[in-house]
């Protein structure tokens, strides 16, 4: 009974937050239904008696403002507490948060598109290259590498270094670029690497290893021809190739530099090396192909004549030694020794006896039908 | 050297006049084929088993069996033989009997080899003179044999010819390099003096001169 009382407490309850909420106090309610035409006289009795039947009842709990506002809020919720009789702990959803929208930013108006020419370096990057010594072997100001990309090759670089008294500076351009009036691979190599003993220093063009620049040591070119420089080059060239990744292409080249770095410094222990060529330092053009250098047609040509001679010369000596091998074995004679056996059961030229073999049968081999039964025991 | 009978196959002293086996001497094969010698060529096709081509053919192989070999001769008899008591006795008396028309004086019977071949009794036989005895023997015939056996059979006699004078060529071409290195591997104990020989090709040569009736 207690439960149903409590029911109808709450309803009504609710029924008196709902039309708080629509800002229509109770008592106007009351008001309007006191200004309501005329009833049957029995239907106000009864409601007189229900009115004494209320104020028979408990007083109903009285909301404050503070509580308004704690179910505006939603910090009170009715009919929590009888919920939470029924089916146990209610755990409500949490309230979904609404994130505040980020809008993009606005466009700055001053802000300009400036076109950069990919063959162009910019200015602030000029002094990275060509300005100081650098201090690490990678020199990649641009960041055309990624970090973890840089941190490698530049790794391996220092590797070399460790290992070889040769020490090998890649300078990193973008492919397209090209340098500044007035810094070349000479000057860069003359003012900053040029009193640190054996170097070799490169500028390696990412994605066009073909047009990579190469400068040496006076130490180095001393010993090792411009043919084998070259050849040291064009092989890395071609090594790099090898991938299709301008990152790898970078690592394949240094790499095979660095195997050719190191017979460089072996001609060097060696005294009385070749005397280079040229004295500059050597660069490869953007000409140079990706490929070995293809022989000349003439030089080829003259190969290809040796060769053919060579088998010529061959295939007649042998021809000639078969030859005469035939005509020397056609006119050799064959001679016995003269021996002459006394004659035997009267025969006055010949008593020797050879093997008699049978044909008759193809099943059988030779051995089985030799004929070796005298005579006497067969037909005679 | 092992000489046998050409009846019994048994083994027979040197210069024993009869066998000491079965009695056989030159006179029991001259009792069954003839007492008289005959004259016939090297290449003899009774048999008629070859091709006027292939006897060519034949005999610019025996030709040059002569050219290389320039003491002996190479010679081939095909025949059919119904009543032929044995061919190695017919191989024996013909070497001895027959006086071969186109071989020079200077090759004697002695130096011959001679390849028989009973076409109708399907078999075949090697018999070869004195001279040759230190050279051949019964095994190095039997492998020449063997090696024309298919053409024996396939009745290819030119291809057999062909292959047993070949084999032999190649067993005397060698025995006449060892006794050019080592002579006397080859020399027998009992060679007849420079005048017996004498003698002996002289009586050849008198066999060559007297005409006999062929075979």
């Amino acid at each position: 009974m207690k439960r149903w009382l409590m029911w109808f407490g709450v309803v009504l309850l609710s029924l008196g937050v709902m039309a708080q909420e629509e800002a229509a106090p109770v008592e106007e309610a009351v008001k309007e239904s006191e200004e309501k035409p005329e009833e049957s006289a029995e239907e106000e009795k009864s409601e007189e008696e229900k009115e004494d039947e209320i104020l028979e009842w408990p007083t109903l709990p009285e909301w404050s403002e503070g509580d308004l506002e704690k179910l505006k809020t939603g910090e009170i919720v009715p009919g929590r507490e009888l919920l939470k009789e029924l089916t146990g702990e209610l755990t409500l959803p949490p309230l979904p948060e609404t994130p505040e929208e980020e809008l993009p930013p606005e466009p700055d108006p001053e802000e300009e598109v400036v076109e950069v020419d990919p063959t162009v370096i910019e200015e602030q990057f000029l002094e990275p290259y060509f300005g100081r010594t650098p201090a690490s072997f990678l020199i990649d100001p641009q960041e055309t590498l990624a970090r973890q990309e840089y941190r490698d090759r530049e790794s391996f670089l220092a590797h070399h270094a460790g290992d070889s008294e040769v020490n090998l500076y890649v300078y990193l351009f973008d492919a397209e670029q090209q340098l500044p009036e007035g810094a070349t691979i000479e000057t860069v190599f003359d003012e900053h690497h040029a009193r640190s003993g054996p170097t070799a220093v490169v500028f390696y063009f990412l994605g066009r290893p073909e047009r990579s620049l190469i400068a040496l040591s006076e130490s180095i070119r001393t010993v090792v021809s411009q043919e084998d420089r070259e050849r040291a080059l064009r092989v890395s060239i071609q090594e790099a190739y090898e991938k299709s990744d301008p990152s790898h292409q970078l690592e394949n080249f240094s790499v095979e530099l660095s195997i050719r770095l190191y017979w460089f410094e072996k001609a060097m222990a060696i005294p009385g090396g070749v005397e280079p060529e040229e004295d500059e330092a050597l660069t490869a053009n953007e000409t140079l192909p990706p490929i070995t250098l293809p022989m000349p047609e003439s030089e080829a040509l003259k190969l290809l004549t040796k060769s053919l001679w060579a088998v010529i010369v061959v295939v007649f000596t042998v021809v000639i030694t078969w030859v005469g091998r035939l005509i020397a074995r056609r006119r050799l004679r064959h001679v016995f020794p003269e021996v002459e056996i006394e004659p035997m059961l009267g025969a006055p030229h010949a008593a020797g006896v050879g093997a008699v073999v049978s044909f008759s049968s193809s099943q059988l081999p030779p051995s089985q039908q030799r004929d070796q039964v005298p005579d006497y025991l067969q037909r005679m | 050297m092992v000489m046998k009978c050409p009846r019994c196959v048994q083994r027979v002293h040197r210069a024993a006049d009869l066998c000491p086996h079965c009695g056989f001497e030159i006179r029991e094969a001259d009792r069954a084929f003839g007492a008289q010698e005959v004259r016939l060529k090297c290449l003899t096709d009774a048999a008629g088993v070859l091709r006027k081509r292939e006897r060519e053919t034949a005999r610019k192989m025996l030709e040059e069996f002569q050219r290389k070999f320039p003491q002996l001769f190479f010679a081939v008899y095909f025949g059919t033989f119904r009543e032929l008591p044995s061919l190695r006795q017919f191989g024996f008396w013909l070497l001895n009997r027959g006086a071969f028309e186109d071989v020079e004086v200077s090759r004697p019977n002695q130096c011959g080899v001679l390849l028989s071949v009973d076409v109708g009794g399907k078999s075949a036989g090697i018999s070869f003179g004195y001279n040759l005895q230190p050279f051949l023997t019964e095994d190095t015939t039997f492998r020449a044999l063997s090696a024309a056996h298919p053409y024996f059979l396939q009745e290819q006699y030119l291809k057999a010819m062909e292959v047993v004078v070949d084999r032999l060529s190649k067993t005397l071409r060698r025995q006449a390099k060892r006794a050019r290195r080592d002579p006397e591997l080859f020399t027998p104990d009992d060679i007849v003096s420079e005048d017996g020989k004498g003698e002996m090709l002289e009586r050849i040569r008198a066999n060559h001169r007297t005409k006999l009736p062929k075979l």
